[in-house]
C-alpha cells in the first residue's frame, strides 16, 4: 500500500465522473491525433506530388546556378558524377536537364518560353512529366525536333499538336540560335500552372541548339522517400567531393514551397490550444469537485500525520493516473481511426490546392507525433490543472476541514 | 505518576466577523500517564476545541498546553505533524476511515507514514485485530462494516503505533448505546492492558460513567473535575 495505490483506487471511486473526465481526455486526444494524422497525411501527399511533378528530392547544380540561372553555370557529362549513385540505396532514379530562356514565334504571335532539355526516359521515371500530357505524345528517346509545350504557350501561339513553332535563344558560344520545332504534345495543368510556358525537348537537341555540347545544368534525383533528402544530399556531397558543385535537398531547391508548407503547419497549434483548454476545463471540474467533497477526508489524513506534500501528490497522481488510463485507451482508438483514414481516405468535395498542387483525397498518415503530442497534451493538462487545487487541499487545516461537514 | 498533558489557563476565542465565541476559558488541567479520562459536556461546550488544542491541531488564543513536558506552541509545522503522528492516536466521531482502503490497510496507514517495514506492519495488524474483535474482517472495505465495527478499526489504527495518548472525540456519538458501551469497554480494557492514556469526549451520560476521571465542561469552563473510585 502506498500513495500510488490510494490514488489508483480513488480514480475508481467516482466511476461516473472519472469516466466522463476520461472521455473528455480521450475525445481531445483522438481529435488532435486525427488532426495531426490528416494534416501530416495531406502534406505528405502534397510534398510527394510536388517533388514528383518536377523537382525530385535532391538536385545537383554548378555552384551558384540556383541564384542566377546562368546558362554558363554547367556541369560536365565527362565528370560522370552519377557513377556512384547506385551505391546509395535511397536513390531510385535521376535525370539530367538543360535550361534556357527563349522567345517562341508562330505566324505573328510571340511569347517567352522556357526551354528545358530532358532525357525522355529518365525524366519519365523520375517525375510525372510523361503522365501530364493533355494531348499528343511524349518525347521519343532518340533526339528529334519534337517539343512538348505548356498549355499557356500553346494558347498564346495558337499551336496545336503537329504545329510548328520557331524558337530563338542565345547559344553558349554567343551565337543566336534559331530553329523550327514541331509540337508533339501539350501539357495539362491549365494556363496558371508553373509549367505553362515550358517547352520540353530532348537534352541532345537542346545541347546542340544552345551550343552546350556535353554540358548540362541540373541533375534531379528521386528517392525512396522525400524525408531522406537531407541525409542523401549529405552523402552525395561526400561522393561528389567538389566545391564547385552544389547538392541540395528539395527543401532548399523549392524553398518557397517548403516555407509555405511549414507555415501552414503552424496552424495546428491553434487546435492544440483549444483542445488543451477543453481538456483542462474537464479536469478542473473533476479535481475541484473532488477536493470539495473530500475536504473532511483530507483533514483526517492530515490529522493522522500525512504531510501536505503527500496530499498534494495524492491528488495530482489521481489525475495523472486517470490521464494515463485515458491516454492508453486513446492511443488504441486513434490508431484505429487514423489507420482507417490512412487506408481509405475521403475525397474532398472540391480539390484543394496546396503550393500549386491539387489534392483530391484527404488521407491520414500514422506518425509518431500524432500520438506523442496528444499524449503530452492530455497528461500535461491534467498535471497543470490539478496543481492549484491539489495545493489548496494540501494546505487544508484539519480542524476546519473536519468542522466543515 | 507522570504527567503527560497539562494546560494552563487555556483560552480559545473564535471570531466570526463581529461575533466572538469563547470556546474555552481559562482551562487548566493536568492528566497523568495511563489515565482514562472523559471530557463531558453538552454540545458546544468546548470539548472538541479542548482535544484539538491538546493535540496541537489548534492553537490556544492565550494560555499554554504541554505534552510530555514540551510546550506545543514551541513545536513548529512539520515537526508538529510528525510529533502528532508518533505520539497521538486519533479517533473521530465519524468517517474516520479512508474509504478506498481495507480494514488491514486502514490500520496500517499510520505505520506506513512512519516507514515501518511491511513485515512488522502485518504482524502488528494481525495482533491488533483480535484485540479489537475484528478477526476475519481484514479484507473488508469500510462500507462493508457497521458503524461500531468502523469505530473499532479507527481505535485499532489509533493504538497500533503505540502512541502515548489516544484522543477520541465523541467516538460513540453515531453508535447506538449498546454498541457505544461495548466500544468504550474495549477501550478501557486496552487502557488497562497497554497503559496508554485515553482521553475521550462525550455528551452521553451512560458513557461518561465508565471513566475513572470525569472532566465536565460548560460554556468553555471546567464545571467539574472528579476522580472516581
Ligand atoms: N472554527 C470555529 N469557528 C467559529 N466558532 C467555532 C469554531 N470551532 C468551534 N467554534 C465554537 O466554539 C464553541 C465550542 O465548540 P466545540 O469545541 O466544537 O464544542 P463541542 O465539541 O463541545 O460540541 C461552539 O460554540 C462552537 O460554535
Ligand atoms: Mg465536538
Amino acid at each position: 500500500m502506498s500513495i500510488n495505490k490510494i490514488a489508483f483506487r480513488n480514480v475508481f471511486r467516482q466511476r461516473r465522473r472519472s469516466l466522463l473526465t476520461a472521455l473528455t481526455m480521450t475525445g481531445g486526444f483522438v481529435l488532435l491525433s486525427f488532426s495531426f494524422s490528416i494534416m501530416d497525411g495531406t502534406y505528405e501527399t502534397a510534398i510527394q506530388k510536388f517533388t514528383k511533378a518536377y523537382s525530385g528530392h535532391v538536385q545537383i547544380h554548378k555552384r551558384g546556378y540556383l541564384d542566377k540561372r546562368s546558362i554558363y553555370s554547367t556541369l560536365n557529362e565527362s565528370d560522370n558524377i552519377e557513377s556512384g549513385f547506385t551505391d546509395i540505396p535511397e536513390i531510385e532514379n535521376w535525370t539530367k536537364r538543360v535550361f534556357s530562356p527563349s522567345l517562341a514565334f508562330r505566324d505573328k504571335k510571340t511569347s517567352a518560353a522556357s526551354i528545358i532539355g530532358i532525357q525522355p526516359l529518365n525524366e519519365a521515371k523520375t517525375t510525372s512529366l510523361s503522365d501530364t500530357l493533355k494531348s499528343g505524345t511524349y518525347l521519343p528517346e532518340i533526339p528529334s525536333g519534337n517539343v512538348i509545350i505548356g498549355e499557356r504557350l500553346a494558347k498564346i501561339l495558337d499551336a496545336g499538336v503537329g504545329g510548328e513553332i520557331v524558337l530563338i535563344a542565345q547559344g553558349a558560344d554567343g551565337s543566336i540560335a534559331n530553329e523550327i520545332f514541331r509540337v508533339s504534345g501539350i501539357l495539362k495543368g491549365g494556363i496558371n500552372s508553373p509549367n505553362s510556358l515550358n517547352c520540353y525537348m530532348h537534352i541532345k537537341t537542346a545541347q546542340d541548339f544552345l551550343a552546350l555540347y556535353g554540358r548540362y545544368h541540373e541533375t534531379a534525383i528521386n528517392l525512396t522517400h522525400y524525408s531522406a533528402s537531407e541525409a542523401v544530399a549529405e552523402k552525395l556531397r561526400t561522393l561528389v567531393n567538389n566545391d564547385e558543385i552544389d547538392v541540395e535537398p528539395w527543401e532548399v531547391v523549392q524553398k518557397s514551397f517548403y516555407d509555405a508548407m511549414t507555415a501552414d503547419k503552424e496552424g495546428i497549434w491553434i487546435t492544440v490550444t483549444i483542445l488543451a483548454v477543453i481538456v483542462g476545463l474537464g479536469v478542473l471540474n473533476t479535481v475541484l469537485m473532488t477536493i470539495l467533497e473530500r475536504k473532511r477526508e483530507f483533514g483526517i489524513l492530515k490529522a493522522l500525520g500525512t504531510t501536505p506534500f503527500q496530499i498534494f501528490r495524492l491528488i495530482v497522481q489521481e489525475m495523472l493516473t486517470l490521464s494515463v488510463l485515458a491516454v492508453i485507451l486513446s492511443c488504441l482508438l486513434s490508431l484505429a481511426v487514423n489507420t482507417v483514414f490512412t487506408i481509405y481516405g475521403i475525397d474532398y468535395p472540391e480539390p484543394v490546392s496546396i503550393g500549386n498542387i491539387e489534392i483530391t483525397t484527404m488521407h491520414g498518415i500514422i506518425t509518431f507525433r500524432s500520438f506523442w503530442v496528444p499524449s503530452l497534451l492530455v497528461t500535461g493538462t491534467a498535471f497543470f490543472v490539478s496543481i492549484i487545487p491539489a495545493a489548496m487541499a494540501a494546505l487544508v487545516q484539519p480542524v476546519k476541514a473536519m468542522r466543515a461537514s | 505518576m507522570k504527567e503527560i498533558i497539562r494546560t494552563e489557563k487555556v483560552t480559545k476565542i473564535y471570531r466570526t466577523g463581529e461575533i466572538e465565541v469563547a470556546a474555552l476559558r481559562d482551562v487548566s488541567v493536568c492528566i497523568n500517564e495511563g489515565e482514562f479520562t472523559a471530557i463531558a459536556g453538552p454540545s458546544g461546550s468546548g470539548k472538541s476545541t479542548f482535544l484539538n488544542i491538546i493535540s496541537g491541531l489548534d492553537h490556544p488564543t492565550s494560555g499554554d498546553a504541554y505534552i510530555s513536558g514540551s510546550r506545543i506552541n514551541d513545536i513548529s509545522g512539520t515537526k508538529l505533524s510528525d510529533f502528532r503522528r508518533d505520539n497521538i492516536g486519533f479517533v473521530f466521531q465519524s468517517f474516520n476511515l479512508i474509504p478506498v482502503l481495507s480494514v488491514t490497510e486502514n490500520i496500517e496507514y499510520v505505520m506506513l507514514l512512519q516507514g515501518i517495514p511491511r513485515k512488522e506492519r502485518s504482524e502488528r495488524v494481525a495482533a491488533i485485530l483480535s484485540e479489537v474483535g475484528l478477526e476475519g474482517m481484514e479484507n473488508r472495505m469500510p462500507f462493508q462494516l457497521s458503524g461500531g465495527q468502523q469505530q473499532r478499526v479507527a481505535v485499532a489504527r489509533a493504538i497500533v503505533t503505540s502512541p502515548g495518548i489516544i484522543l477520541a472525540d465523541e467516538p460513540t456519538a453515531n453508535l447506538d448505546s449498546a454498541t457505544g458501551a461495548a466500544l468504550l469497554d474495549m477501550m478501557k480494557k486496552l487502557n488497562k492492558k497497554k497503559n496508554m492514556t485515553f482521553i475521550f469526549s462525550t455528551h452521553d451520560r451512560n458513557i461518561m460513567d465508565v471513566s475513572r476521571r470525569l472532566i465536565v465542561l460548560k460554556d468553555g469552563r471546567i464545571e467539574k473535575d472528579e476522580v472516581r473510585g
